[in-house]
């Protein structure tokens, strides 16, 4: 008996020890990345000042520069990336978590599934035949369809999610009111929720921002310039898969420095999230 | 007698889950009418069959007929229109939380387009003094409805209702969660409004029925046991009641 309850208290005291050493190993995975970017991209910040947020990358070798065009390109890019996921995938949360026995949801939903499981190289691809070659040129509307195709699934999952999770009693609420069933929904049920929207919103962001295989090959790879819209251009995630292996030291710090704003930006946007999805209470 | 509802071979299935058998009941135009019995009855589904609520459960079925001011809900294409004039109260108050005070009674005629401005404005008030609200929050109509205390809330889904200018109330125990006080409050609007509307209330108080209603029903495990004017249905001998309940209970019922 004493045997039996030794090897229990072992074997509670082992289980405790695997669980606490692999959330210590996560907390280690995490701030190491926190703390390389940091201690690796910060002097590369400091170094290039207020320029960074203006100049193009210096010559390879030469001086340091900075990601003024790379930035106008990211922001042009997410921006239209979340404009686009957020104008279709809310409407198909929507009808996925209040129709979804319609068969339109039903295949809108498998398509979101089957779009979701494909590897994010294989949608940039898509892309870059459908538009891409058509248009015989990598551009950042290319860029943006291919990011937005990655964010749509979460998005819209997002959305279902957060309307889904309506107590029964305001959905009851909602529909005593002798209104048509999408009023009911458009005008009470997603204002009640536009926290939950929001949220879908932000992560669509987050997704966008920080996906690099869906722009491989369709933003092309141009640092040094902004062309506009249909003209080739580029992301910070795009310029840290090119500038980091380079062999050049200013071009590598440069790829520090994108590191820096990339994981502070994804932080605050998750920061964003976290805060708007724990603000939704009924 | 004109007939608010009537109800013919009602059956409700949740999934597999047999929630109403074969209910059959007429509730009167101006009457008040109590629906009695023990929790899980199917009481609450009976009311959310009315106003076809029920649908809003995951595998819900309905089979049998239901009518309201004589359209059948689930066949006619005028169901609509019928149920616009359906109000409802819930068991727990349920005040929208992201509106305020005045926007949970103004968003039912806002969204239907039935009144706006000044006529909103009027039919807000007159919806909040019908339920007994006016006077507590005239000066904090912006305030969110969740400042509100549990009674306040219930009175105010009471107005959300009534703005509706419905002509049948559902009540779904709707002083379940209150306290005596507010429960007596409640009981004294319900009294006052079936001057103008019918309403049916839920109830598992025999002598809240009483000081309400004129005619009811009692339900037992999804069926019928006595329907008529609430005195009879309440003085039912011992013996008949336990042989109803039994019927109700009886192998052949039973899946």
């Amino acid at each position: 008996m004493r045997l039996h309850e030794l090897k229990r208290a072992v074997l509670d005291k082992l289980f405790h020890a695997a669980a606490a050493s692999a959330s210590a190993a996560l907390l280690a995975v995490s701030a190491h990345i926190i703390a390389a970017s940091v201690v690796e991209g910060l002097p590369a910040l400091l170094a290039a000042g207020p320029a960074l947020f203006v100049e193009p990358p210096g010559l390879p070798g030469g001086e340091l520069g900075g990601l003024g065009p790379v930035l106008a390109g990211t922001l042009v890019i997410v921006s239209l990336s979340v404009l686009m996921s957020a104008l279709i995938g809310v409407p198909a949360g929507i009808l996925l978590s209040e129709y979804g026995g319609s068969w339109l949801a039903r295949s809108a939903g498998a398509a979101l599934q089957m779009i979701s499981e494909i590897p994010s190289v294989v949608v940039g691809l898509v892309v870059f035949t459908l538009l891409v070659l058509p248009m015989r040129t990598p551009s950042a509307l290319a860029a943006a369809v291919s990011l937005c195709i990655t964010a749509l699934p979460y998005v819209a999952a997002q959305t279902r999610e957060s309307l889904a999770a309506i107590p029964l009693t305001y959905r009851e609420a909602a529909f005593s009111l002798g209104l048509p069933r999408w009023k009911a929904v458009l005008m009470l049920l997603v204002p009640m929720n536009a926290r939950g929207v929001a949220t879908a919103v932000l992560l669509g962001a987050a997704r966008s921002l920080g996906e690099t295989a869906p722009v491989l090959f369709t933003a092309g790879a141009a640092f040094t310039a902004f062309y506009g819209l249909t003209g080739p251009s580029s992301t910070l995630s795009l310029l840290i898969f090119y500038f980091a292996p380079s062999p050049y030291e200013n071009w590598r710090r440069l790829a520090w420095a994108a590191v820096l704003l990339l994981v502070a930006l994804t932080a605050a946007l998750s920061l964003a999230v976290r805060r708007l999805s724990r603000g939704v209470r009924m | 007698m004109v007939e608010a509802v009537k109800v013919r071979n009602l059956s409700v299935w949740y999934g597999s889950q047999k929630a109403l058998d074969s209910v059959s009941l007429t509730v009167p135009e101006g009457s008040v009418y109590a629906v009695l019995g023990p929790s899980g009855c199917g009481k609450s589904t009976l009311l959310r069959a009315i106003n076809k609520l029920v649908l809003l459960r995951e595998g819900a079925r309905v089979e049998g007929r239901v009518e309201v001011f004589g359209v059948d809900v689930y066949g006619d294409s005028r169901a609509d229109e019928a149920l616009a004039r359906v109000g409802m109260v819930f068991q727990t108050p349920n005040p929208f939380p992201h509106l305020s005070i005045y926007d949970n009674v103004a968003i039912g005629p806002r969204l239907r387009g039935a009144a706006k401005g000044r006529e909103l404005d009027e039919l807000v008030r007159y919806a909040l003094e019908k339920a007994g609200l006016w006077e507590e929050v005239k000066g904090r109509l912006r305030k969110p409805a969740s400042e509100l205390s549990g009674g306040q809330q219930q009175r105010l889904c009471i107005a959300r209702a009534l703005a509706l200018k419905p002509k049948l109330l559902l009540m779904d125990e709707p002083t379940a969660n209150l306290d005596p006080l507010n429960a007596a409050k409640i009981e004294e609007l319900v009294r006052e409004l079936s001057r103008e509307v019918t309403v049916i209330i839920v109830t598992h108080d025999a002598e809240q029925a009483r000081r309400l209603a004129t005619r009811g029903a009692i339900l037992f495990m999804g069926r019928v046991v006595a329907e008529g004017p609430l005195s009879r249905v309440l003085s039912m001998p011992y013996g008949k009641l336990l042989q109803a309940l039994v019927a109700a209970h009886s192998p052949s019922h039973t899946p």
